[in-house]
């Protein structure tokens, strides 16, 4: 014990005094947190116009409210036609009265799918919702009614995205830093220093990345208006699993790769195919059969879904959120517990 | 000075056909010795000889292919957490938390080695005064001088005041003075009856403080014993040594030895990186005489030189002349 206390002591000390290394790590998952987030919940004053001399339609008011459109409103359709040209609105909303029907024509500039999608999500999200009040045969309603937006949605897979993120990131430089400085012989020629440096590294390095996830949270939950919920102690035992099991998994990934430079370089990269294949960004339901296996076997996932579970009060199946965690953090740590006595002399 | 301690029955590391065979070669082929309480051994070789393989093995870093080790009496194979608490380590890297102080430093490796507060704590004190880090013990230890990080990983390596002591190239990058720093704490430790196992490629080094050598060539221990043993292998080369003033090629002075060589001297030998040459005296001629000739010989030649001594065989001439024959 006293050990394991030395070695966590000394690993704090070392963090504290590197504070240019703490106020990056923040600022990064602050980053993440707080601009990724809001551009997967997507935009909130699309420019939309509207050309409705007749006010036949609600269609202002409730474009509006639905924060997802800033809307012009215009008198003269050629002008309106022109500034979609030129990209001053992204769409225009074309309400045509007629003694027959009225109809309403949504004209989009068409080179920019991506934004199209934006757009056809908006306003099927306003007609669904406000059909009633359209006057439109058109109705749509929830199963299970939530109260949450799609920004607190996207949050909770931000965090589990984020606890792999800190946990490389200080896991690299709890490990590979003391591989590199030599200081790691000091531990391992110490009676039964492998496993004291493994259980004591384990624990600081979670330690250390949920203080920051935190701080990043607490910060970033005001500014950018998304709900932690209320269950904290959930909140915070999925924190320190998922962070368990990512540095489990990348001490093995270190011990591979061994080096700060191969071990950043392919940590990011995998990082960023992490971010698409675990559901973060695309829900998994609209990804490709293969990518949805990919997800399924991934930790990733199932902290996400964990962390919407905590945080949104989501249906989720913690019991096997927590066993694959579990699983693949003490898999990750078998193996390199294997490798790390291997190759005690190089590292 | 090196004498030959007077030896217990029983030496404090055992190495018994200690073998290391990687996939492609065998860095360490059967090796076997003792070092016994109070002897430094001097463990040389060229690069890839296997110096370090052998340390990497006797601290349990690396495992053996074949053969066993003892430390303290304790089979490093079989018990190697055991072995841990009998040696301390000094490697050729410095090995210290750049972030923590000298006396952080030191109070971790005694915490990791489960050292009781009331043991450890005089004991950082001693050693922070012994290395003449007193003052500077609360200095984050990455602004300390090379030596001075020296100083203190071998602080490091004494706290549990181990009974054997490796130490893999320990004076590497160090200037002068903080050499000199650590050969004293090399003759301290014999002092305190340590037994003690070092690597280094300054063979001045080897000779200075060394009880016994051994040699390692592509893995073996090609010849073992004290310095004056190995030297009287390469008798040839005893002789007179002479220091020149101005540095020659061998071209260009190779007829004025021919001329000294017809005087009746043997073969000299003649370093133009050194400017040292050596002229092996006659087995019949009274030393003196010798001394005489080999002025005169410089004065007619105009050599200028600034010593003129007899020597034996350095231990560089040893280690060139034994590793050429194997």
């Amino acid at each position: 014990m006293q050990a394991i206390a030395a070695i966590i002591r000394k690993d704090i000390t070392q963090w504290l005094r590197r504070p240019l290394y703490f106020i990056a790590s923040t600022l990064l998952a602050i980053l993440i947190m707080w601009v990724v987030g809001n551009t997967i919940a997507g935009a909130t004053s699309i420019p939309l116009g509207l050309y409705d001399p007749a006010s036949i339609s609600k269609l202002t008011k409730h474009l509006a409210e639905s924060k997802k459109f800033k809307v012009f409103n215009y008198n003269n359709l050629e002008q309106a036609k022109r500034d979609l040209t030129s990209h001053k609105i992204a769409v225009l909303i074309n309400v045509l009265q007629d003694p027959l029907e009225d109809q309403v024509w949504i004209l989009t500039e068409g080179h920019n799918p991506l934004i199209d999608q934006q757009i056809s999500m908006g306003i099927l999200s306003v007609l669904t919702q406000k059909a009633k009040e359209l006057d439109l045969p058109l109705h749509s309603s929830e199963l299970f009614p939530v109260s949450f937006t799609l920004r607190d949605y996207v949050t909770p897979g931000l965090v589990a995205y984020l606890c792999y993120v800190l946990a490389s990131m200080n896991l690299g430089f709890s490990w590979i830093y003391e591989w590199m400085e030599k200081t790691y012989r000091q531990i391992i020629l110490a009676p039964h220093g492998l496993r004291t440096a493994i259980i004591a590294k384990t624990f600081t390095v979670a330690l250390e990345s949920s203080v920051v996830l935190w701080l990043a949270l607490c910060i970033t939950a005001p500014l950018a208006d998304f709900t932690l919920g209320k269950n904290f102690a959930g909140l915070t035992y999925y924190i320190l699993l998922s962070m368990f099991c990512f540095t489990s998994l990348g001490l093995c990934a270190a011990c591979f790769l061994k080096t700060i430079r191969i071990y950043t370089m392919t940590i990011s990269i995998t990082g960023v195919a992490l971010m698409f294949v675990s559901g973060i960004v695309i829900p998994v339901e609209a990804m490709p059969d293969w990518e949805q296996i990919c997800a399924h076997i991934l930790p990733v996932y199932y902290s996400a879904d964990a962390f919407r579970g905590m945080m949104l009060g989501n249906p989720a199946n913690y019991l096997q959120d927590t066993l694959v965690l579990l699983g693949w953090g003490c898999a990750g740590l078998a193996i390199a517990s294997i490798l790390l006595k291997r190759h005690q002399a190089i590292l | 000075m090196n004498t030959v301690p007077t030896k217990p029955s029983t030496p404090l590391i055992r190495v018994h056909g200690l073998t290391k065979a990687f996939k492609k070669q065998v860095a360490v082929n059967n090796l076997t010795l003792n070092i016994f309480p109070g002897e430094i051994y001097a463990l040389l070789g060229d690069n890839g000889a296997g110096k370090t393989t052998t340390i990497n093995m006797l601290t349990t870093l690396l495992s053996p292919t074949a053969g066993n080790f003892h430390i303290c009496g304790h089979d490093g194979v079989k018990e190697p957490e055991k072995v841990k608490q009998y040696f301390g380590f000094v490697s050729q890297d410095l090995a210290i938390y750049q972030e923590l102080t000298a006396y952080e430093n030191l109070l971790f490796i005694a915490d990791i080695n489960a050292i009781s507060r009331n043991e450890s704590l005089p004991r950082i004190n001693q050693l922070l005064k012994q290395t003449g880090l007193e003052d500077r013990a609360n200095d984050l230890s990455g602004q300390f001088s090379m030596g001075m990080q020296r100083k203190l990983s071998i602080a490091m390596a004494l706290l549990h005041k181990p009974r054997v002591m490796f130490m893999d190239e320990p004076t590497v990058g160090l200037d002068p003075l903080a050499r000199r720093h650590v050969w004293e704490a090399l003759v301290e430790l014999r002092s305190q009856n340590v037994a003690v196992l070092f690597t280094t490629h300054y063979l001045e080094e080897a000779e200075l403080l060394a009880d016994r050598v051994g040699i390692l060539h592509l893995g073996k221990l090609i010849v073992e014993g004290t310095i004056s043993e190995l030297k009287s292998k390469i008798k040839p080369m005893q002789g007179i040594e002479i220091l020149l003033a101005t540095n020659y090629s061998k071209e260009s002075i190779s007829e004025k030895l021919s001329h000294l060589q017809a005087k009746g001297f043997g073969t000299p030998d003649y370093d133009p990186i050194c400017k040292r040459l050596v002229v092996p005296t006659g087995s019949n001629k009274e030393l003196s005489e010798d001394f005489i000739q080999i002025i005169d010989w410089l004065k007619k030649e105009e050599l200028a030189y600034s010593k003129i001594a007899t020597s034996g065989p350095r231990l560089d001439e040893v280690f060139m002349a034994v590793s050429s024959e194997s």
